[in-house]
């Protein structure tokens, strides 16, 4: 929610007695909503009033102002000493490190090369070896024993604290056109939208919960914990300590968004960092690691794990892309500016392609052709 | 005040002087939400100077597209919010873990601040004697009782008063 200053406006104009005719017509109508009269009572109460900006009289910003200004250049001053002393420091400061943090520094690893089975979920387990997800029966981890897998998703039971001395790490690859359920060791849960790569530890160690979306879509419902969790995608890395959020980053696309349902996160890369709020939207360019912020309704970006697919002045080509991805298909352009063509759509992807593509037909500049799975866009 | 998008960029490009406007402006009002959250002046203080750090450290690489003051409303709760629930995980007291889902109790908390802000806003902008005239008639001091603290006489009260109001009504024009 934002503050609307408009409403907040006319009650202080009201409040100091000068309000006019206009204004009058729009309160009245903001006051035609029983809640909103209830807090416009609450708020005009003299002694509210009174109480209120006696103590805004107390609080002294200039003060604070100065202290907020000798910190900042406290800062900078320390930065110009280490400036002197990182030559001679930051050699003996590596070596350190190295042995400090080499525990807890997450490695990405290999598995973005491997070749995963396009037509199966399917899980790389520590040990290289690939395994297909199809009946209950199939043993995905052999060096582990907490795996549970259930239709339609997975879950890992936490291991005692003998077994889990070192990370092993699984990745897991979904195909287009399908969906899946993970449950974390700590409970966190993770839906994968399709064509989306995954990697998790089967159980977590050491003083964070670090996983990588290789690629892909995911929402997380993450447990709280003193453990910050600590998501790696592309540059970025996200820090949380309890929180439901999506992220969508495909490396077939330039930008990544991340979306905030509950909680609050901090998101940097090498260029920026910023802490993302309820029902805010964090854009990321790949070209300039930019940050673009927005208001949202966090609920529809993840309305994906239901089949509802939500685009706000979205480019064709983005919203194509995820049509490959939901329904297995190629698409082509016949002719290719119509992919910056800016498109407003709600679908529900438990319907028929052809349904959706007529519903897209309607709005506008398009005409699609279907010939097996492969769609033409053509222009109208 | 008013927060244009030219203002924004100002700030964005470092300009100190805008931001001490924006500082000063927004600090009083942002401490006092604050409070109403976590009922500590130090504590409420610390939140608003921790938010406006990052403001200033990460301003020139962040687009904001919703108003600053909403942005920096948004970001003074949940950092208080973050606080009450770290001080419940280390006493353990899980089950007091306050959501960041908004409530009509947050709504009311920020826009009845704002509404504040601004008739702080309009009096500081008068002269200092309507100034004292109109803060002690929104105490509800009486008449009798402002003569006897201003030592001034009846009529020049009133006249303060009724200037100080004529006063207002014109800066609220302006400002509004």
């Amino acid at each position: 929610m934002n503050l609307d200053e408009n409403i907040s406006k006319i009650i202080a104009k009201y409040v100091m007695g000068e309000i006019t005719e206009e204004d009058s017509d729009i309160l009245q109508e903001w006051l035609s909503d029983s809640y909103n009269r209830l807090l416009f009572k609450k708020i005009i109460n003299p002694k509210h009033i009174a109480k209120e900006l006696t103590q805004l009289e107390k609080i002294d910003s200039e003060k604070a102002y100065r202290k907020f200004k000798s910190k900042v250049s406290k800062r900078i001053n320390i930065k110009e000493v280490l400036g002197y002393a990182a030559a001679i420091l930051l050699p003996i400061l590596g070596l350190l490190s190295l042995f400090l943090f080499i525990k807890d520094d997450y490695n990405p690893g290999i598995a973005e090369n491997i070749d995963f089975d396009n037509q199966n979920i399917s899980i790389v387990t520590g040990d290289g070896k690939l395994h297909k997800l199809s009946g209950n029966d199939t043993l995905v981890n052999t060096s582990n024993s907490n795996v549970v897998v259930e239709n339609k998703n997975i879950r890992y039971k936490a291991l005692t604290k003998k077994e889990s001395l070192k990370p092993v790490y699984n990745t897991i690859n979904i195909p287009a056109g399908g969906k899946y359920k993970l449950e974390l060791s700590d409970k966190t849960i993770v839906h994968l939208n399709s064509a989306t790569t995954f990697k998790y530890p089967v159980a977590f160690v050491g003083n964070n919960r670090n996983v990588q979306l290789i690629s892909g879509e995911a929402f997380f419902e993450v447990t709280k914990s003193k453990k910050p969790f600590i998501l790696n995608f592309g540059v970025n890395k996200i820090k949380v300590l309890g929180t439901k959020f999506n992220v969508k980053s495909y490396k077939t696309e330039d930008k990544e968004q991340i979306t905030l349902e509950e909680g609050s996160i901090s998101l940097n890369n090498s260029k920026n960092e910023i802490q993302l709020y309820p029902n805010q939207q964090a854009i990321i360019s790949k070209n300039n690691l930019s940050i673009e912020i927005e208001s949202v309704d966090a609920p529809i970006y993840s309305s994906w794990r239901t089949g509802f697919l939500n685009y706000k002045e979205e480019k064709l080509s983005t919203i194509l892309n995820d049509f490959q991805r939901q329904y297995n298909v190629m698409v082509f352009y016949q002719n290719p500016e119509v992919k910056n063509k800016k498109l407003s759509i709600s679908m529900d992807t438990n319907k028929s392609i052809t349904q959706i593509l007529k519903a897209i037909e309607a709005t506008g500049d398009v005409k699609f052709k279907i010939n097996n799975s492969n769609i033409i866009v053509l222009k109208k | 005040m008013k927060y244009t998008p030219l203002f924004l960029d100002k700030i964005k490009k470092g300009d100190q002087e805008s931001f001490e406007k924006l500082y000063n402006d927004l600090f009083p009002s942002l401490v006092l939400f604050a409070k109403k959250y976590v009922d500590d002046d130090n504590l409420s203080e610390d939140i608003v100077q921790e938010i406006f750090m990052k403001f200033w450290n990460n301003v020139s690489s962040i687009n904001i597209r919703i108003s600053i003051k909403s942005y920096l409303y948004m970001a003074v709760r949940n950092n208080a919010i973050n606080y009450l629930n770290q001080k419940a995980i280390l006493t353990e007291k899980l089950n007091k873990h306050i959501s960041y889902e908004m409530t009509s109790s947050d709504e009311y908390k920020i826009l009845s601040q704002d509404v504040y802000h601004q008739v702080h806003n309009a009096i500081k902008s008068l002269p200092q004697k309507s100034q004292e005239v109109i803060r002690m008639s929104m105490n509800e001091l009486s008449i009798a009782e402002i003569q006897e603290e201003l030592n001034l006489s009846k009529n020049t009260i009133k006249t303060h008063k009724r200037r100080a109001y004529a006063m207002l009504r014109e800066k609220l024009k302006s400002i509004f």
